[in-house]
């Protein structure tokens, strides 16, 4: 996995800290305005598009959770970087 | 770049229309947003002393408190079935201030960053970017000076 | 319950050590007004709130500024990072260092560490909005004389972003306490806690 890191696997993860971004602050909206139709539209599209960017990191490049560990060989999920460390940004 | 070299790819169920007019803040339909190609929508949107245009009719103006509407939005209880149609009104009037109370103006579904800049300004929502924008003093300077950070 | 990703909300990557930054940007990690306060603040207020929408809003910023009190860490790890013994000895951050080395321990810039006294939790519903309200700008605040006090690039950034999260989040517990407002008697919207009085709300 961890070759595999300074690849694609920071587009990858650039990208998918962006569409998490989006949906945090479309969330954030929605508990305030629960009946926004537009909103929720954007939400359902947001989601979409994360659950492609998440299948596609967590097959190339280690798990987002301790739900996406799609290795059967082997526990990517203690593998570093962690995310407070310069490699992993 | 990742999302913008992907963004058509990546419409889905949102129409290529749909998220360039969302993230473009063209946003009609539910009377919120400025519609400002709509001549009638402008010519109304800043006359106050309109009924109409106390009755949240999209208009572009600042939000300033208003006079009590007799129709109170009806909003469902915790959290939104949505048997009922929602109140998406915005820019929205204080309804006759009560003393002793602060309140929050109702904030609109428009001016979408996409989610690349979103992130990058801390939020996707341009109207609420409101950088720091206060110049070091030195040296006890006086005087106010702002530059973007 | 909390499930963890891993990934920071935002970036952070820092080329410079500078233990001396790291004492004061500590602040916002146990500090009055920092993140570790935020989130005990919303996270535990939440419980007495009889109505989803604010609930939703206190359990998602809440969890928000547990993602926050993350980068705040990350900042402070990288400050910190390969730093020599001379490079700490003369700083503000040579008595942190003799009580925690390099760990990251909760602790304002002042030296004293993470205490719930700084967080305010009434069980009322306006009351606590108005916690929160004075909450977001006070963090907003801090890390504007943060951002005073910074010249290196790779340290403004993550804290510019996380001032501007401050910013939003304070309008969202204004939608709160609009909402929380909208099913109060406005004719008086203190003749009962409706956090307690269950059998008075409309």
């Amino acid at each position: 996995m961890n070759q595999n890191y300074h690849s694609n696997c920071c587009r990858e993860r650039e990208a998918l800290r962006a569409i998490n971004f989006a949906i945090q602050e479309t969330v954030l909206f929605l508990d305030a305005y629960p009946c926004h139709p537009e909103a929720l539209e954007y939400y359902h599209a947001l989601i979409e598009q994360r659950e492609k960017l998440l299948a596609s990191y967590q097959k190339h490049c280690g798990p987002m959770t301790m739900y996406g560990n799609t290795s059967r060989e082997s526990w990517d999920w203690v593998k570093g970087p962690w995310p407070w460390e310069t490699e992993a940004n | 770049m990742y999302f913008e070299n992907n963004r058509r790819a990546a419409q889905s169920r949102a129409d290529a229309d749909f998220l360039r007019r969302m993230l473009g803040g063209e946003l009609n339909g539910n009377g919120c947003g400025c519609d400002r190609s709509d001549d009638r929508a402008r010519e109304r949107s800043c006359n106050r002393t309109s009924v109409e245009a106390r009755r949240g009719m999209g208009e572009c103006c600042e939000w300033t408190p208003q006079a009590r509407q007799e129709e109170v939005p009806v909003r469902p209880e915790g959290g939104c079935g949505c048997q009922k149609p929602c109140n998406t009104s915005c820019p929205t009037e204080i309804h006759a201030p009560a003393l002793a109370m602060v309140y929050s103006p109702r904030q609109c579904w428009r001016k979408l960053l996409d989610p690349a800049e979103g992130l990058k300004q801390g939020t996707i929502f341009a109207e609420l970017v409101l950088p720091f924008e206060a110049v070091p003093h030195k040296g006890g300077k006086e005087g106010c000076a702002r530059r973007p950070m | 319950m909390w499930t963890y990703e891993k990934s920071l909300q935002y970036p952070v990557k820092i080329k410079n050590p500078n233990p001396k930054l790291a004492s004061l940007i500590i602040s916002q990690l146990g500090g009055p007004d920092g993140e570790l306060a935020a989130s005990m603040r919303y996270l535990n207020q939440r419980y007495a709130m009889p109505w989803g929408e604010v609930t939703g809003i206190l359990t998602d910023v809440g969890t928000e500024e547990l993602a926050h009190l993350e980068m705040v860490a990350a900042i402070l790890y990288q400050l910190t990072r390969n730093v020599s013994e001379e490079e700490i000895a003369n700083t503000p951050f040579a008595p942190y260092f003799v009580d925690h080395t390099t760990g990251i321990y909760p602790i304002a810039a002042s030296g004293v560490p993470f205490d719930m006294k700084y967080v305010g939790i009434k069980g009322d519903v306006i009351t606590d909005l108005n916690e929160d309200l004075a909450a977001e700008q006070k963090a907003r605040t801090t890390y504007d004389n943060l951002i005073r006090l910074c010249d290196d690039p790779d340290v403004r950034d993550p804290l510019r972003y996380l001032r501007e999260r401050e910013i939003v989040h304070y309008q969202r517990f204004g939608d709160a306490l609009r909402i929380a407002q909208e099913k109060l008697d406005s004719k008086n919207f203190y003749a009962i806690n409706p956090a307690f009085d269950k059998g008075c709300r409309k």
